[in-house]
């Protein structure tokens, strides 16, 4: 009998141990799990497609901020110093998060990932001085944006090399659906005739996106990223944009500015929105469906403009009788 | 007797500290002009090479920049099957500019891309070469591919490769390059197409460097 209940003791014992052993390893792999800090939207959604399930992202900043203007706030020491590693532009968009450092006495010390390192660079379009400025909204863009996710994550496969597999898989995986994205958008362009494309952006901020189409800026209307035009220099704007026979302007959709409408009443010249993608929550899937809303919108405002070209050849045709 | 020694005459004294002063002053001067001095921002280029942020016009660039994201899915392809270089046929029907035939293909000259496969026992090679077909708009572009699969030992010479290099010819109507290496090409009128990376962005906007 005693002995009995010594077996059974053993094996309630055995098994609590084996719970107690199953709960302490689930609560270490949640404890170790790698903490990646980001300053852009674009980046979360890089980041958190790479890691999936195996390591933690992190915003920088809450919600809501102007990336051209954020003031560093006291929220964003605490938050900085639970990162493992910190993924920024590095090349001009995110001088916030430099401060952010500094101010929490981390320079140096937390490790950063420069999504940008090994990715080839632009020059921002239509700026008027002599020397060629870089541009620094690669993650406007598919090229670009692919580009930095291998670059992160070959840097995340050095610093997490247990998980490195699986970030090579998703990485592959992420690409591939952003190249096929492209894809379908570019086969509804396929019957296109060729045409003259005339476009005016409000600011350099989407010269990779719109490079990567094939199109050039004809002339950019904000005098440097963030400035507003004078009365003159918008007036030589709209100039501009009639003498050229510009098609579309691109303008920002959730900064937007009454000098667009003044262009757009003095000109008849059509405006189409697209996203800065730095808005918003933190999703790992906002970066995809932005990016894919602006393809849409930049398709969209190339098909229509090609039936307008079509129609005035038309009836210049007629016109002319032939 | 007082005796008093007289040393000989002699400059050995002044000499030293003269060479102590001199040698201060170049030190000082040496570690100021040192500390001011920056090295330029740009890499300076050689003769057979072109800067794809300054030299390459819009349309050009744009092709080089598609092929160097490609790169980087050429490699990561490379690697995950088995070591085995894509087909420019692979790369097409996977939606991967420059090589799939959209209308930004079309905009850009029609670039037709070929594969040779130049795999030595110590080293991977791949080299696409692509030539516009529209040769009112010419340029034709090589990428490169390189990977050591070498023996430790093996003593490696000449100048270091990165993973991938791009090489720009200004004319449509070249072949195949022959001889695959940087004086074989040189000498066929290729040029070596240098990005210019964020790395160094990094650098000059921390005043690491000058612009």
């Amino acid at each position: 009998m005693r002995y009995r209940q010594q077996i059974r003791n053993m094996i309630l014992a055995a098994a609590l141990s084996v719970l107690l052993a199953a709960a302490s390893a689930t609560e270490a792999a949640a404890r170790e799990k790698f903490k990646i800090g980001v300053t852009l939207h674009p980046y979360y959604g890089y980041a958190a497609n790479i890691v999936g399930d195996r390591a933690e992202v992190l915003p920088l900043i809450k919600p809501g901020f102007n990336s051209h203007a954020y003031q560093p706030q006291p929220d964003d020491i605490k938050r900085i110093k639970d990162f493992d590693v910190l993924i920024v532009n590095g090349i001009g968009h995110d001088e916030f998060a430099f401060e952010i450092l500094e101010a929490a006495r981390l320079k140096g010390k937390l490790p950063l990932i420069y999504a940008n390192e090994g990715v080839s660079l632009i020059p921002i379009a239509g700026a008027d001085t002599g020397e060629k400025m870089v541009n620094p909204h690669t993650f406007i863009s598919i090229t670009a944006s692919i580009q930095q996710i291998y670059n992160i994550s070959k840097a995340l496969k050095n610093l997490d090399p247990d998980n490195a597999k699986t970030y090579s898989k998703n990485t592959r995986a992420y690409v591939k659906r952003l190249r096929q994205m492209k894809a379908r958008y570019m086969e509804k362009l396929a019957a296109m005739p060729d045409m003259d494309f005339r476009c005016a952006t409000i600011h350099g901020g989407y010269d990779y996106l719109l490079q990567e189409f094939g199109l050039k800026v004809t002339t950019v209307i904000e005098p440097s990223h963030g400035l507003k035009p004078t009365a003159s220099q918008l007036a030589k704007t709209i100039d501009k944009i009639r003498d050229l026979d510009v098609d579309v302007v691109f303008t920002e959709m959730n900064f937007p500015d009454k000098y667009v409408d003044t262009i757009q009443r003095e000109t008849g010249v059509r405006i189409r929105y697209l996203s800065h993608l730095t808005s918003g929550g933190y999703t790992a899937e906002g970066f995809e469906n932005g990016l894919k809303a602006n393809i849409e919108a930049l398709t969209a405002a190339l098909i229509e403009s090609g039936a307008r070209h079509l129609q005035n050849k038309g009836n210049q045709n007629e016109h002319t009788g032939s | 007797m007082e005796q008093q020694i007289v040393k000989p005459v002699s400059s050995r004294a002044e000499v030293i500290w003269l060479l102590v002063t001199v040698a201060l002053v170049v030190a000082v001067s040496g570690s100021v002009i040192a500390a001011r001095t920056r090295p330029s921002g740009r890499k300076v280029l050689s003769t057979h090479q072109i800067s794809a942020f300054k030299d390459l016009e819009t349309l050009e660039q744009g092709t080089f920049n598609d092929l160097y994201a490609a790169a980087m899915d050429v490699e990561s392809i490379h690697d995950e099957q088995g070591e085995r270089w894509p087909s420019p046929d692979d790369l097409s029907a996977q939606g991967i500019p420059p090589f799939t035939r959209d209308k930004v293909w079309e905009k850009r000259g029609q670039i037709a891309w070929e594969l040779r496969r130049m795999n030595t026992e110590t080293r991977h090679m791949a080299v696409y070469f692509g030539t516009p077909g529209i040769t009112q708009k010419p340029g034709s572009f090589l990428l490169i591919m390189q990977h050591d699969h070498g023996a430790p030992n093996v003593v490696k010479t000449g100048p270091e490769h990165g993973p991938w290099e791009i090489w720009y010819h200004d004319q449509a109507n070249v072949v195949f390059p022959r001889i695959v290496t940087d004086p074989g090409l040189i000498a066929k009128g290729w040029k070596e197409v240098v990005p210019y990376k964020g790395e160094e962005e990094v650098k000059r906007l921390k005043g690491e460097i000058s612009s």
